[in-house]
């Protein structure tokens, strides 16, 4: 599974569906608030990932860590996957 | 007692409340409440309907009129700004209007109703808040049932500098802003600034060390990178149920801080809070109560609770049982000695703090036509609380649902506020309706 590719396709998705724009390149240093994307949007990003995966890391989490950047993001799916 | 008493213990110099635009200390404050004062002189301040737009300018005002004024409504922002105020306002009937100018419109004065100074009854503070429609209603408290669980101590006060995030008219605000004042804490309003990064920053540059707000503003506050290295002293969750989660991370992330997620009910009046870095509150707090209040659950699932006193009415009206409990709304389970809130049994979806009723959504969707039946129902997140979806069952079944599904997001977005516009459709073939014909929400 390449959850980097999903997450890209269903983070522009959210940001369609929320009516935001991408504010700057989206690059795994990107600041997620600072992304265009706001945390409802964020948040349905989230809900849509488990409709796909079939799993909500912040939900499961124990240690729980909330991401700053879009890497720390899409790191948080991969290690869960692991 | 009368709010401006609450600053007895504070000298002149101190300063009380810090905005991006200015700075209050104790001894402009008691001067400016003197001029509010002497302003009012000779008003008919019976029904004063509160609605300045700058924050620090509004709560001078509240603490003037208490004592003074009869009932004064106390008008959050964006509630003036809503289509919902006008309609509002002509129930609350004011015989004076406090806004950015001090007066846009004195009435006539009415015969039988006393201005000036009464010294006969306390001032009741109405707050608005969303009710089970939809639709704002009015809560009736006083000065004592608004300030009945905050702590008093100046001594230790003074060690706190609390941030304001929420607006000081709703609920969630003011117990803030009556916390710092009644224990001399310094006050940080960041309520009109606004995006949480720029919240963030405020909070730092004024070392705030205490921050009351939701679940889903803390996530985003520790998402924003900024507060990395801050010190919080006292960290408060309310408005919306804390998951562990959350709970865990503000407790790696902020180790010094003392954690404590509220509930609390607007029909009951204050609630409680739970310090013990675990979601829910522990199974005992049924049998023993809390704060005075006693808590049970009641047929429907749902928590009920007897207030210790100050029971505020609605229009007038207690809504207290013969047995002295409200019923909350809110559904709970128990499981493993804790009770966890499971969302409201009216079906009201919380998402980040802000209230949506489904039936409201549904009615939207159900203006278009190729929609034959919709099902709005909550969907747990673990970023925002809750998030709001929709079941469509389509009129025709071999309908384009992709076409259908932009034409009913964009009809959403052009018709609600953006949190109540569902984050996730799905497309059914049938919905269920109970025997007596409404939608099965269960």
């Amino acid at each position: 599974m390449n959850f980097r590719k999903k997450i890209l396709e269903l983070f522009f998705e959210a940001l369609e569906s929320t009516d935001s724009e991408l504010n700057c390149e989206l690059t795994d240093d990107t600041v997620l608030l600072d992304s265009g994307l706001d945390s409802l949007g964020f948040a349905i990003l989230v809900a849509r990932l488990e409709e796909e995966l079939e799993f909500d890391p912040f939900v499961e989490m124990e240690d729980a860590v909330y991401p700053t950047t879009f890497g720390e993001f899409v790191a948080i799916y991969e290690n869960r996957a692991k | 007692m009368i709010l401006e008493e609450l600053l007895t213990k504070t000298s002149d110099g101190q300063v009380l409340w810090v905005s991006p635009q200015k700075q209050m200390t104790a001894g402009a404050l008691r001067q400016d409440i003197a001029v509010c004062r002497g302003l009012l002189r000779g008003k008919d301040t019976s029904r004063v309907a509160l609605e300045p737009s700058d924050s620090v300018r509004a709560l001078t005002w509240m603490m003037a009129l208490d004592g003074i004024a009869g009932s004064v409504f106390l008008v959050p922002d964006s509630l003036r700004r809503s289509d919902d105020y006008s309609d509002l306002k002509t129930r609350f009937q004011p015989t004076l209007n406090i806004g950015d100018v001090f007066t846009e419109k004195v009435p006539e004065k009415s015969g039988d109703l006393s201005g000036g100074h009464r010294a006969d009854a306390s001032t009741r503070w109405v707050l608005a808040t969303s009710g089970t429609t939809g639709t704002p209603k009015l809560i009736e408290h006083s000065t004592g049932s608004l300030t009945k669980t905050c702590k008093l101590d100046t001594e230790r006060g003074r060690e706190f500098t609390w941030g304001l995030v929420y607006d000081p008219f709703r609920f969630a605000g003011l117990q803030v802003v009556l916390q710092a004042l009644a224990s001399g804490s310094e006050l940080v309003l960041c309520n009109h600034i606004g995006n949480v990064k720029d919240q963030a920053a405020f909070l730092l540059e004024t070392n705030a060390n205490a921050l009351s707000a939701t679940p889903t503003y803390w996530r985003k506050l520790l998402m924003s990178g900024v507060l990395g290295n801050h010190r919080f002293k006292q960290i408060t969750l309310g408005g919306e149920p804390a998951d562990q989660s959350v709970l865990n991370a503000l407790k790696a992330a902020f180790p010094e801080a003392r954690i404590a997620h509220i509930y609390a009910s607007t029909e009951a009046g204050v609630g409680f809070s739970v310090t013990d870095g675990l979601m829910g509150f522990p199974k005992q707090y049924l049998e023993r109560g809390v704060a005075g209040n006693q808590l049970r659950i009641g047929e429907s699932g749902t928590l009920l609770i007897k207030p210790e006193k100050h029971v505020p009415t609605a229009a007038g009206a207690s809504l207290a049982k013969t047995d002295g409990f409200i019923d909350s709304g809110d559904l709970v389970a128990v499981r493993d000695e804790r009770v966890l809130f499971l969302g409201r049994d009216s079906g009201a979806i919380n998402v980040g703090g802000n209230k949506v009723i489904p039936e409201e959504v549904e009615a939207v969707i159900r203006e278009l036509e190729g929609v034959a039946e919709v099902l709005v129902k909550p969907k747990g997140s673990g970023m925002m609380g809750q998030l709001v979806t929709a079941d469509i069952q389509p009129r025709k079944a071999d309908a384009d649902t992709a076409s259908l599904k932009k034409q009913i997001m964009a009809h959403c977005r052009a018709r609600l506020e953006k949190y109540k516009v569902p984050a996730l459709i799905r497309f059914v073939t049938e919905i269920e309706h109970n025997p007596t014909g409404k939608i099965s929400r269960a």
